[in-house]
């Protein structure tokens, strides 16, 4: 794994670009001072990274749910203003919806993002691997819960 | 009989095992409704993807303020190391201990690292709002360190330095002194010398992210005018345990 694949997905989990480089870099020290590789060296690091970052946030009792904050937009070119906007918007539903989520449903679908097999993902997150896929499609039922209330929400806003 | 959700997994694990995924493939063919369901999901997932890479930054490089100073640093026997000092001794036999790897062994472990050390290009943080001067007082002891890392070349930064009730020491970001270092992305102080020094510091409109660390613990954090964490006063123990002034 790269250490900018651990970065981004710290990055993505913590919404705390400073936090994440911490995390990482003391990641990858642990490694060093392991003196050997792990037997499965991405979902190691990713265990790694989920326990450091757990000891973090109970430690400085930062709060998780910062993905929606906005680091940067990284706009398409291509795209005109309006897309623009609307794409944008909705970006910023998917983001609150993913850090309302529980923190093994969020490290899950993240660490799917990261391009993690099911076997990493279950060491990452200390869970069985034949029960990986179960909980995937379940974090994405809720993240699509999610979705769909936040819009019920808002067009009744929108009619008032 | 439609897909369960294990079923659903099955299928959208990519390293799974052909011969399952094709009886279940097969059945998508002949039942709309799952087709239907099945596509929901593959859809989530790159709503996801998209949405997250909207807001990604580029990672930093993989480094420690000034590593050679905090691992020359003399220290009296029987004295113990500081979390960071070990930290940073760590990083910087890291970064040897791969690139030699990387010429000799080609080993696992030595291709691990060295990919990742190659994967961190040095990408600044650009900000360019203006921030408000900040100047608190921190107390520690010895045995500690003060680290301001201004992440990019600053031509304006300085940090102002008073110690107990001596004169106050003024760095500026391009000189360099017996008992601290100053690079282009930062300042390192030595503090193993003085006891209960008392620094002010005070940062005057870097327009980037400021973080002032002192030994392993971030006393300030400010990501362009936002500030992360608020500078508080701490007391620092001689082993390099930080806990907070009540």
């Amino acid at each position: 794994m790269h250490f900018g694949t651990l970065f981004r997905y710290l990055h993505r989990l913590s919404g705390d670009p400073d936090l994440a480089a911490d995390l990482a870099q003391e990641t990858f020290v642990r490694l060093y001072q392991r003196g050997a590789v792990p037997d499965d060296p991405r979902g190691w690091l990713g265990a790694v990274a989920n326990n450091l970052f757990r000891d973090e946030r109970r430690r400085t009792r930062r709060r998780g749910a910062l993905l929606a904050r906005e680091l940067g937009y990284n706009a398409d070119p291509r795209e005109t203003a309006d897309i623009t906007l609307v794409r944008e918007e909705q970006r910023g539903h998917v983001r609150d919806a993913l850090s309302s989520l529980p923190e093994r449903d969020r490290q899950i679908l993240l660490l799917r993002q990261e391009g993690f097999s099911y076997r990493e993902i279950a060491v990452a997150v200390n869970v069985a691997e034949s029960g990986v896929g179960t909980l995937l499609v379940r974090a994405m039922r809720a993240l699509r819960a999610r979705l769909t209330s936040a819009a019920t929400l808002g067009s009744v806003h929108a009619s008032e | 009989m439609h897909l369960s959700d294990t079923d659903i997994g099955v299928l959208l694990d990519r390293d799974g095992d052909p011969s399952l995924r094709g009886v279940l493939q097969a059945h998508l063919v002949t039942c709309p409704s799952c087709e239907t369901h099945f596509t929901e999901f593959e859809a989530i997932e790159r709503l996801i993807g998209d949405s997250l890479r909207a807001t990604d930054t580029p990672a930093p490089r993989l480094t420690v303020l000034d590593i050679r100073a905090a691992t020359s640093r003399a220290r009296p026997a029987g004295r113990p190391i500081s979390r960071a000092t070990r930290i940073a001794a760590a990083v910087a036999i890291l970064t040897a201990t791969a690139a030699l790897a990387a010429a000799a062994m080609r080993g696992p472990l030595a291709g691990l690292i060295t990919r990742t050390l190659h994967a961190t290009a040095p990408q600044p943080t650009q900000r360019s709002a203006p921030a408000a001067t900040q100047a608190r007082g921190v107390g520690i002891v010895a045995d500690s360190a003060v680290e301001v890392d201004f992440r990019v070349a600053q031509d304006t930064g300085e940090i102002r330095l008073t110690v107990g009730s001596g004169p106050r020491l003024l760095i500026q970001a391009s000189a360099d002194g017996p008992r601290y270092v100053v690079r282009h992305d930062g300042v390192a102080v030595d503090n193993a010398r003085t006891d209960h020094a008392s620094y002010s510091i005070e940062i005057p409109q870097p327009p980037t992210t400021v973080t002032v660390r002192i030994g392993d613990r971030t006393a300030y954090r400010r990501v362009g005018t936002q500030v992360i964490v608020p500078m508080s006063v701490h007391r620092f123990a001689p082993q390099g345990n930080a806990r907070d002034v009540p």
